[in-house]
């Protein structure tokens, strides 16, 4: 199969070539050590994964060079992601800088927290977390009954947050509080984000949810938590800044995501496709029926045309011309291809593919959560139709 | 011009092959005290000289390979002369003059092959250094030429006239030589050969796999004349010669060196016919001695018996050893003797009483001429030093050893040479002991035992779950990540389980688990409750299982859901770790004491199961984490199967440290799979069956280079460790060969491997004892050797195994109680071996044929025996092979033309055998090789393989078929000096035919195709067709 978006590839074949063999030659064997019906991956193999990645060059390889990255275009990070995607390799994600690595939020920070805080997670030292979801904020994320208040020169925060990724791995929480700006429009009139070492006083882990697949979310008590100026992102200035920092870095998230789900459609589309070729019923394999066809050439237009999207989207944000709803659209088109594309693809592998253990059964339940992460299907549909002047 | 004899012939070969080797030069010292008449001495060479044409022989090429010789007509003595007289030490200056004489090559095409080197030391002090050709000389003509010498010498200074007697000339020794029948001769060496051993070979003194430059060192041993005195009284009245009697020594020596009751020695003896006693010329020649020793025989019968040998050579020491070894079908590799390696000759030409006036004249002879021919060559010379003339006092005797350089170190032919002297004194002060018991080794310091105190201490390192922070990590496997606080929580469960199904301590309880940490609990919960810990392995097939079962009569059969589906499907009832209440355990037999049964395969076919006390075990468990220096902040791989010992070696030291385990999710994982584990997971101490390393060593040598793995120690064994794999690996991390056998629980020596060891590309020691353990290297007859001797390795010490569990009759034969170690119980393990003169082991091979395979002893016979069944009779043979680009592995062979199924045969197989016993593959033999017994000939079924391993083409190609015009032109050679064309271009030159004669014949016939003639060594060092010809016409210039 030859792809029309190898176009866009071009420049990174090489730095391409070298995480695929990274993967090849040393992920791939180390995820012999996982059950092939183990969701979750322990926290020291992740780190390690994490580590080696950052050793290489490849971890968070946008930050620059003296925050311990490596200077790479966004669109070569866009390319690792897919092709982590691609490789079906359950540790490959860990090799990657997702929702658990530097944020961009910390970029703004002061040049004490860049130091303190950015620079670990850039060379995959830590992870954080980032609570902001509440559980009468998702989608509105921005009604936030989390507070911190100032008390002299003291922060003290007070809330309950839902629904946060690795938790139970971060150093450090970020954490998004809603501000009395002074300007009368009461305590939540504005949000802030703040840097919470995990062992922070007041601070403390509550209820654990399993989800589908893959990593648990938790619970995240603030209770009376104190802390100082230091702890404001972006210091002075951050108070209040949340809601403009955390939409400046939307698009670079949302296209992460995508490519990783661009990566997995391919992935999934190339083991139906093989599937198809070796699986004989009534005499043929499969892949002579139409119907059989029908799911894997629907699939594969489908998946070639996201991809053109992701790469064009990001190499709009290395051109620093990129609007959010470009990211919108290629981050719902991908996410909702790839469910598509695993679901169509186990339904060529019957029950071989529904039989717990195998990849598509764990890919089916994993890629579930990409239309809600980052900003539900909806939310960028209600994007782009702003964009469009509907609303 | 003629032929050379057959004696000089030998000497001519052997130069070719080693040109620039000053072997067959003799060189003499004669002392001249008094007076010397320069004139007269002059005289007297050239007279010698005129008088003896056998002195004035050369050599002339000629175009059929060997040379002709002829006599050259007024030759003249070359004499040089130096004065060191003014000297400040002249003695140290002389000693280098000899030296450049001894190395100053004599050119053999020009007559004389002899020269002199008169030097003055003082007014009254000189000497004549005489340096002459082999192809001239034996020692006999020597004595005819000093004679000679001194009597014109006198005539002249006397001013008397003289004669000097006259004999056959040398050319018609030549000529009638060549027309000699021998068959009788050969027939008889060739019967007396049959069978012999090829080389006497001393692993414990002499460096292995040196290459042999045939450089040689000297040591020159008096022998005192009081003992030498005693030597010859004993020998004359017994009817025996001091050379026969040190001869038998000798062999006595060899056998402890060698371990070897049987070898043959080279002895050189003069063949000079009637009528020729007054001939001056070669007239030596080299026979093999074929001594049989029985160490238990008193040590006079055992001259008595080399005598014998020696005069039942007598009537047939004529023969030219190159015709016996062309018989025998030996082909010589270089300037090698094929039939024997090591020499001893006595030099006994009674020297001529002269007298010259005015001088005092002695002899000093048998120089270190820098090279040798043989490993080891000793001459027996009668005298300290030869006295010309009148002799004074009583004499000692002078034992000259000539060794192999590159194979022997001075102190080592010290040694060597003193452990005879040794012997010898010992034999004469009881000639009518057992000659085994002569000179006995030093006694070994017994190993020192724990106390009852150590013991009682020792008791939480078989508990070692609660003996620890709970919180720290006790295993880490995939993802599961168990602390030591869950670990103990999980024995106590599970040996509250076993107490409940009604098991008594010291009863077996068998565990069918796979790796993991349910095997860990499983061991612990049992040594916890004082079960008898039985593992099996899950690999196994259910009926081997169901036999192993049988026997053990275990009290419960611990497995898991999943493992149990290895058992029996009937008679086997498994306690189900993740299942409910265990059944009720079955009365069974109390093993008091034991700690664990684990088995070990066995020659009748089924593994035997040896029963290790708790006793052992603790001190065992405590000298690895003594000796591997475990901590807590350790990560100790688990890699060995739980029914392998190994696993007890990984898992309780570790525990016991405080450190954690990781257990590799993958059986057998692959090399990425394996670094990955152990870089993810920091493992600081890992051990793995060398095979195995074999396998993954590019991986491993990639990760320690790049920083990946960081490991404290990497622990090999199980197998011969080929140190050439280590490469790369030392420099990163403290590599040990760890050696061991499941009958002394598990592990017994352990050695620190080095860079230099690595370098030296030789056999990896096998090290030192651990604490507790005690090695011995006994000769068949269990009498213990000291260092550099080599016998069977037996071990001793608090770890010996209590025995086989219900076989009384193996138990007594291997766990034995050894008299001359004073009553001590060992374990003889089989494997020959010696300790090396630093206090080292060192490990030889199996002494039968037993091998080790992936940490499986293996024993070949019960592979054998199930193929055949399987094969309804048909013969069969398997052989451990190691090819050099896959590692070892199982070879069978079966006879008969049909070619087996080998899928077929191996899934047969693969059901009755453990998987590590199925051969890799099967080849078809049209006669299968035998010994003379009728069992399989191994050796030749490993040359087999190796050259199947060795050329991709199965059938041998036609005789046209030869790959290039340089193929053409050497298979045209060889078709020509052969006679034949039954070769291909993989044929070996000695394997079709060839010998060292036509390989001169070859370099003859090819001289004027390639320009000039090839050198002999070349034709040698490359006896395969392809090779020789790559070598000669491939234009390697
Ligand atoms: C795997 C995973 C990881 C997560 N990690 C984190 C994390 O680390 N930190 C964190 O803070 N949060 C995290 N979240 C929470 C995530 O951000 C929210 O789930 C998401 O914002 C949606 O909010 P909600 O689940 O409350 O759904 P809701 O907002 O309650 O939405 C319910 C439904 O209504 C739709 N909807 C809502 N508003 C509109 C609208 N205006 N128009 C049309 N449809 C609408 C939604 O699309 C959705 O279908 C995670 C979620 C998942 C699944």
């Amino acid at each position: 199969m030859t792809a029309p978006s190898a176009v866009l590839e071009d420049g990174h074949r090489e730095l391409v070539d070298a995480f695929e063999s990274f993967i090849r030659r040393e992920l791939v064997p180390l995820a012999a050590e996982l059950p092939e019906t183990a969701d979750q991956v322990p926290g020291d193999l992740r780190r390690y994964v994490r580590k080696r990645s950052a050793a290489l060059g490849f971890y968070a390889g946008d930050y620059p060079e003296e925050l311990g990255g490596s200077d790479m275009p966004f669109t070569a990070v866009v390319l690792l992601h897919h092709a982590a995607g691609r490789s079906g390799c359950v540790l490959a994600p860990y090799a990657l800088a997702g929702s658990d690595g530097p944020s961009p939020l910390l970029r703004n920070g002061t040049p004490e927290q860049v130091e303190r805080h950015l620079v670990p997670l850039v060379r995959g030292e830590q992870t954080r977390c980032l609570a902001l979801t509440e559980p009468h904020a998702g989608s509105d994320a921005f009604r936030l009954t989390t507070t911190a208040v100032l008390d002299g020169d003291r922060w003290v925060l007070n809330g309950r947050k839902t629904f946060v990724s690795n938790a139970e791995h971060a150093g450090i929480a970020l954490v998004i509080a809603a501000t009395d700006l002074g300007d009368g429009a009461g305590p939540t009139s504005g949000a802030t984000a703040f840097v919470l070492p995990m062992d922070q006083p007041g601070l403390r882990i509550g209820q654990r949810y399993e989800g589908m697949s893959g990593e648990p979310l938790f619970e995240l008590l603030l209770d009376g938590v104190t802390v100082g100026q230091e702890a404001v992102i972006g210091g002075e200035e951050g108070i209040g800044a949340a809601t403009a920092l955390a939409i400046d870095s939307l698009s670079r998230g949302r296209l992460v995501v995508a490519a990783m789900c661009n990566g997995i459609a391919e992935y999934a589309l190339r083991a139906g496709v093989e599937y198809a070729k070796e699986r004989r019923a009534f005499g043929r394999v499969i892949g002579e029926y139409q119907h059989v066809q029908e799911h894997l050439v629907t699939t594969r237009a489908e998946v070639e045309s996201s991809k053109l999207l992701t790469l064009a989207c990001a190499r709009l944000v290395d051109e620093g011309t990129e609007s959010p709803e470009n990211a919108a659209l290629a981050k719902l088109t991908a996410s909702e291809t790839a469910v598509r594309a695993v679901d169509r693809s186990l339904q060529v592998h019957g029950a071989t593919g529904w039989v717990r253990g195998h990849p598509l059964e764990f890919l089916y339940r994993y890629v579930r959560m990409t239309t809600i992460i980052e900003g539900t299907s909806e939310v960028q549909k209600v994007i782009i139709a702003r964009s469009m002047g509907l609303n | 011009m003629f032929a050379l004899s057959p004696s000089q012939e030998i000497v001519w070969l052997h130069e070719q092959m080693l040109p620039g080797s000053r072997a067959y030069n003799f060189t003499a010292v004669l002392d001249l005290w008094g007076a010397l008449d320069r004139d007269a001495l002059h005289a007297g060479l050239a007279a010698v000289l005129d008088h003896h044409p056998g002195l004035r022989l050369e050599l002339v090429p000629s175009a059929e390979g060997l040379p002709g010789q002829r006599v050259a007509e007024g030759c003249q003595p070359e004499l040089r002369h130096s004065d060191f007289a003014a000297e400040a030490d002249p003695e140290a200056v002389f000693r280098q003059l000899l030296a450049a004489e001894a190395e100053e090559p004599l050119d053999t095409e020009r007559a004389p092959l002899l020269r002199w080197h008169l030097v003055k030391l003082a007014e009254d002090h000189h000497r004549l250094v005489h340096v002459e050709h082999h192809l001239v000389h034996d020692g006999h003509s020597f004595a005819i030429l000093l004679r000679d010498l001194f009597t014109v010498y006198r005539a002249r200074v006397l001013g008397e006239s003289y004669e000097l007697a006259t004999a056959p000339s040398y050319e018609d020794h030549a000529r009638s030589a060549a027309g000699v029948s021998r068959d009788r001769a050969l027939d008889f060496w060739t019967k007396e050969l049959t069978d012999a051993p090829r080389e006497v070979t001393l692993p414990g003194l002499a460096r292995p796999g040196t290459e042999r430059r045939h450089r040689g060192g000297q040591l020159r041993q008096a022998i005192g004349a009081d003992l030498a005195g005693r030597l010859r009284e004993r020998s004359k009245t017994d009817g025996h010669t001091p050379f026969s009697t040190l001869l038998a020594l000798l062999a006595e020596l060899l056998r402890r060196h060698s371990g070897h009751r049987e070898l043959v020695v080279g002895t050189a003896v003069g063949n000079r016919p009637e009528g020729f006693e007054g001939t001056v010329g070669m007239f030596v020649n080299t026979v093999p001695l074929r001594l049989r020793l029985d160490p238990a025989a008193p040590g006079t019968e055992a001259v008595d018996e080399v005598t014998d040998v020696l005069m039942r050579a007598l009537p047939y020491q004529d023969l030219p050893v190159q015709e016996l070894t062309r018989r025998l079908g030996l082909h010589t590799s270089g300037a090698d003797n094929p039939l024997w390696n090591v020499m001893f000759s006595a030099h006994d030409a009674a020297l001529p009483d002269v007298q010259a006036p005015g001088l005092e004249v002695s002899l000093y002879e048998g120089f270190n001429t820098g090279t040798t021919r043989f490993d080891l060559d000793l001459v027996l010379l009668p005298d300290d030093r030869r006295v010309v003339g009148e002799k004074h006092g009583a004499a000692g005797m002078t034992l000259v050893w000539d060794y192999d350089a590159d194979l022997f170190r001075e102190s080592e032919a010290v040694l060597l040479s003193e452990r005879l002297l040794e012997l010898l004194r010992c034999y004469l002060d009881q000639p009518q002991a057992p000659i085994a018991e002569l000179a006995p080794a030093p006694e070994a310091e017994p190993a020192a035992g724990p106390t009852a105190e150590e013991t009682a201490a020792a008791a939480p390192l078989l508990d070692p779950a609660a003996a620890h922070d709970p919180t720290a990590l006790a295993l880490l496997a995939g993802t599961e990540r168990i602390s030591y606080g869950e670990l103990d929580r999980r024995v106590t469960e599970l040996a509250e389980r076993l107490r409940a199904a009604g098991v008594t301590p010291g009863q077996p309880v068998a565990a069918v688990l796979p790796r993991g940490a349910d095997s860990v609990v499983a061991l612990l919960a049992c040594l916890r409750h004082g079960a008898v810990y039985a593992p099996l392995s899950t690999e196994d097939p259910a009926a081997r299982l169901g036999l192993l079962l049988e026997r053990l009569s275990p009290a419960l059969v611990l497995a898991t859901r999943q493992s149990a589906l290895a058992l029996p499907a009937e008679g086997v009832t498994p306690a189900l770790l993740d299942g409910p209440a265990f059944p009720k355990a079955e009365p069974t037999a109390v093993l008091d004491g034991a700690a664990y049964l684990i088995h070990t395969s066995g020659s009748t076919g089924v593994p035997k199961p040896v029963r290790v006390g708790r006793a052992a075990l603790a001190g065992y468990v405590a000298a690895i984490a003594a000796r591997y220096g475990l901590t807590s902040a350790d990560r100790v791989l688990l890699f060995a199967r739980p029914s392998f010992d190994v696993a007890l070696e990984e898992v309780l030291p570790a525990l016991a440290a405080g450190a954690a385990l990781v257990v590799p999710q993958r059986e057998v994982p692959t090399g990425p799979e394996l670094v990955a584990v152990l870089a993810a997971r920091g493992v600081t101490v890992a051990n793995l069956p060398t095979s195995y390393l074999l396998a993954v060593r590019e991986d491993l040598r990639e990760a320690l280079r790049d920083g990946r793995w960081t490991p404290r120690l990497l622990v090999l064994g199980g197998e011969r460790l080929p140190a050439r794999a280590l490469a790369d690996l030392t420099g990163a991390t403290t590599v040990l060969n760890a050696y061991g056998v499941t009958e002394a629980t598990v592990t017994s020596t352990v050695y620190e491997v080095t860079a230099a060891d690595v370098a030296e590309d030789g056999e990896i020691p096998l090290g030192t004892e651990l604490d507790g353990v005690r090695m011995h290297v006994l000769d068949d007859m269990l009498r213990p050797l000291p260092a550099g001797c080599v016998g069977e390795l037996v071990v001793g010490g608090t770890m010996v195994a209590d025995g086989y569990l219900g076989l009384p009759e193996p138990t007594a034969a291997r766990f034995v109680t050894v008299p001359a170690l004073g009553g001590a119980r060992v374990y003889r393990t089989g494997d020959r071996g010696y300790r090396d003169l630093d206090g080292r082991l060192r490990f030889l091979g199996r002494a039968d044929n037993q091998v080790k395979l992936r940490g499986h002893r293996i024993e070949l016979e019960e592979i054998e025996a199930a193929a055949s069944a399987e094969l309804g009779g048909r013969s069969c043979a398997v052989v451990l092979h190691t090819d050099p680009r896959t590692g070892p592995r199982l070879l069978g062979f079966l006879e008969g033309a049909d070619r087996p199924d080998q899928a077929a045969l191996h899934e047969a197989l693969a059901r009755r055998l453990p998987g590590g016993l199925v051969p890799a593959s099967w080849t078809a033999v049209a006669a299968m090789p035998t010994l003379p017994g009728g069992k399989p000939d191994r050796a030749a079924l490993t040359r087999l393989a190796d050259r199947a391993g060795d050329t991709t083409a199965e059938e041998p190609a036609a005789p046209s078929a030869f790959a290039d015009p340089g193929q053409e032109l050497i298979a045209a050679a060889w078709r020509e000096v052969l006679g034949h064309d039954r070769f291909t271009a993989d044929s070996h030159f000695f394997e079709v035919g060839g010998h060292s004669l036509l390989a001169a014949q070859l370099a003859a016939y090819l001289e004027p195709h390639l320009g000039s003639r090839p050198p002999l060594r070349t034709l040698f060092r490359h006896a395969v067709l392809a090779d020789q010809a790559r070598a000669l016409a491939g234009g390697t210039k």
